[in-house]
C-alpha cells in the first residue's frame, strides 16, 4: 500500500472513531468513512460501524486485503466534534484539504468550544428554566437552586474522574429526590416537588440515545440502533432507581421523625 | 401571552441544553429557533387533544427545521434535531411512573410506564417521517441529474 493510500485509511478510521465516540448515528459514520476512502484508489472498501466498534477493511491492487479495527468503549455527545468532522470530511471530498493536513486537524480536534465552567453554568440555567417551562412559579425555580448546584458538581465530578454514567445517573437522582423532598418537608413554602425533580433530571435523560438509535433503526442499523435504545432505556432504568430509592428512604425517615 | 412567554422560554431552555451538547457555536441560534417553534406548535396543539399527539406534531416541525437549517448552516441535522428535542423527551411521565410504582399505585405506573413508550415512539416516528421524506427527495433530485447528464452525452 502506497504511503498516501495509508494516510487516507487511517484519517479515515481515525473521523470515524471520534464520530462513535461523539455518538453520532452509524449510518453517518459509515458514511463518513467511505467518502474519505472513495478519494484514495482502493479496489473496494467496506466499513461497518457498530455503536461499540468499528470495522473498515480495504483492498489494493494484487495486495492483502487491510483491515482496520477500533475498539470504542465509552461515548458522549459532542455535537461540536460531529459537526467538524462532517466540516473536514466535506473539505476531503471536494478536494479543498490535502490529506496531511485533515489528518492533523483531526489529530488536534479541540473537545469543545466552550470553557468548561460555561457548560456547567448552562447545565444550571437549563434545570431552572426548565422548571419555568413546566409551569412552575418563581418560588420552584429559587428552592430549585441546591438540587441544580448538585446535579452539576455531581456530573462534574463523575466526568473528572471517568466514571460510569449510570452511576453518576444513579447518584444524581438519589440527591436530588433526597435535597428536593426534604426542601418540600421542611420549608413552608408550597412547593411544587415533582416539578422540581423532572427538572432536575431532564438533563440526564436519555434524549441523545433515544432519537440517535430510533434513526438508526429505521435505516436499518439494527445492531447499532438497538445498542442504543438499550442504552436509553438503561439510563432511564437508573434514573429510575436512584429518584426511587431517594423517595423511599425520605418516607421512611420522616415517618421515623414524625 | 403565556403561549409567548412559554416559547421564549423554550428558546432559551434549548439555547442552554445546545451548549450542553457542545453545538458549534454558529448553529445556537438556529436550534433555539427550532427549540421554540417546537414548543409553540406544542402548545397550540395540547390545548385540543393528548400529550402524545402533540408531541408527535411538534417533533414533526423540529425534524424539519432540523433539516432545513442543516442545510442552511452545513452542519449535521443531529446538531439541531437533538438540542430541540431535548424537552420532549418524556422524563415527566418517566418520574410519574416511579412514584406511583412506589405509592403502590400500579394503575397510574401502567398509565404513565405507557405514556412514557408513547412519546418515545411519537418522537421516533416524526423524525423518521420527516427523514424519509428528505431522503426521497434527495433520491429523486440524485437520478433526475444523473438522467440529464445522460441525456448531454448522447
Amino acid at each position: 500500500m502506497e504511503d498516501e493510500q495509508n494516510l487516507y485509511l487511517k484519517t479515515a478510521v481515525l473521523a470515524g472513531e471520534i464520530l462513535i465516540k461523539s455518538n453520532a448515528e452509524a449510518y453517518r459514520v459509515e458514511d463518513t468513512v467511505r467518502h474519505i476512502l472513495n478519494r484514495a484508489d482502493f479496489n473496494s472498501c467496506n466499513v461497518v460501524a457498530l455503536t461499540t466498534g468499528l470495522y473498515t477493511t480495504v483492498e489494493v491492487n494484487d495486495n492483502e486485503p487491510v483491515t482496520m479495527i477500533r475498539r470504542i468503549s465509552s461515548r458522549s455527545v459532542n455535537l461540536y466534534r460531529i459537526a467538524r468532522v462532517n466540516d473536514v470530511s466535506r473539505e476531503i471530498v471536494s478536494g479543498t484539504t490535502d490529506i496531511k493536513d485533515a489528518y492533523e486537524k483531526l489529530i488536534n480536534l479541540k473537545s469543545s468550544e466552550y470553557a468548561p465552567y460555561t457548560k456547567d453554568i448552562a447545565g444550571f440555567l437549563f434545570i431552572l428554566m426548565i422548571v419555568l417551562l413546566f409551569n412552575g412559579s418563581f418560588t420552584d425555580v429559587l428552592m430549585n437552586i441546591p438540587a441544580a448546584v448538585t446535579v452539576t458538581i455531581i456530573s462534574n465530578i463523575c466526568s473528572k474522574y471517568n466514571i460510569n454514567a449510570f452511576v453518576a445517573d444513579f447518584i444524581s437522582g438519589f440527591l436530588v429526590a433526597v435535597i428536593v423532598t426534604a426542601i418540600n418537608a421542611l420549608i413552608p413554602l408550597t412547593i411544587a416537588a415533582d416539578i422540581l425533580i423532572i427538572a432536575c433530571i431532564m438533563p440526564l435523560v436519555p434524549g441523545t440515545a433515544l432519537t440517535n438509535g430510533v434513526r438508526d433503526i429505521f435505516r436499518g442499523d439494527y445492531t447499532s440502533g438497538f445498542a442504543k435504545l438499550l442504552e436509553a432505556i438503561m439510563i432511564a432504568l437508573f434514573i429510575a432507581l436512584g429518584i426511587g430509592s431517594g423517595l423511599l428512604l425520605v418516607q421512611e425517615v420522616l415517618g421515623w421523625i414524625l | 401571552m403565556d403561549i409567548i412567554i412559554q416559547t421564549l422560554t423554550a428558546t432559551v431552555v434549548v439555547y442552554l441544553i445546545a451548549i450542553v451538547l457542545d453545538a458549534p457555536k454558529k448553529t445556537l441560534p438556529y436550534a433555539a429557533l427550532t427549540g421554540a417553534a417546537g414548543w409553540f406548535v406544542y402548545l397550540l396543539a395540547g390545548s385540543e387533544s393528548s400529550v402524545v399527539f402533540s408531541t408527535f406534531i411538534a417533533s414533526c416541525v423540529i425534524a424539519f427545521l432540523a433539516h432545513v437549517f442543516s442545510r442552511v448552516s452545513e452542519a449535521p441535522t443531529t446538531v439541531f434535531l437533538i438540542s430541540a428535542l431535548y424537552p420532549f423527551v418524556p422524563g415527566t411521565s418517566v418520574y410519574r411512573a416511579v412514584y406511583s410504582l412506589i405509592g403502590n399505585d400500579l394503575e397510574a405506573f401502567k398509565f404513565y410506564a405507557l405514556q412514557s413508550i408513547l412519546i418515545s415512539g411519537a418522537i421516533a416516528t416524526a423524525v423518521f417521517a420527516i427523514d424519509s421524506i428528505f431522503i426521497i427527495h434527495g433520491k429523486i433530485k440524485k437520478y433526475h441529474s444523473v438522467e440529464e447528464q445522460r441525456a448531454n452525452t448522447i
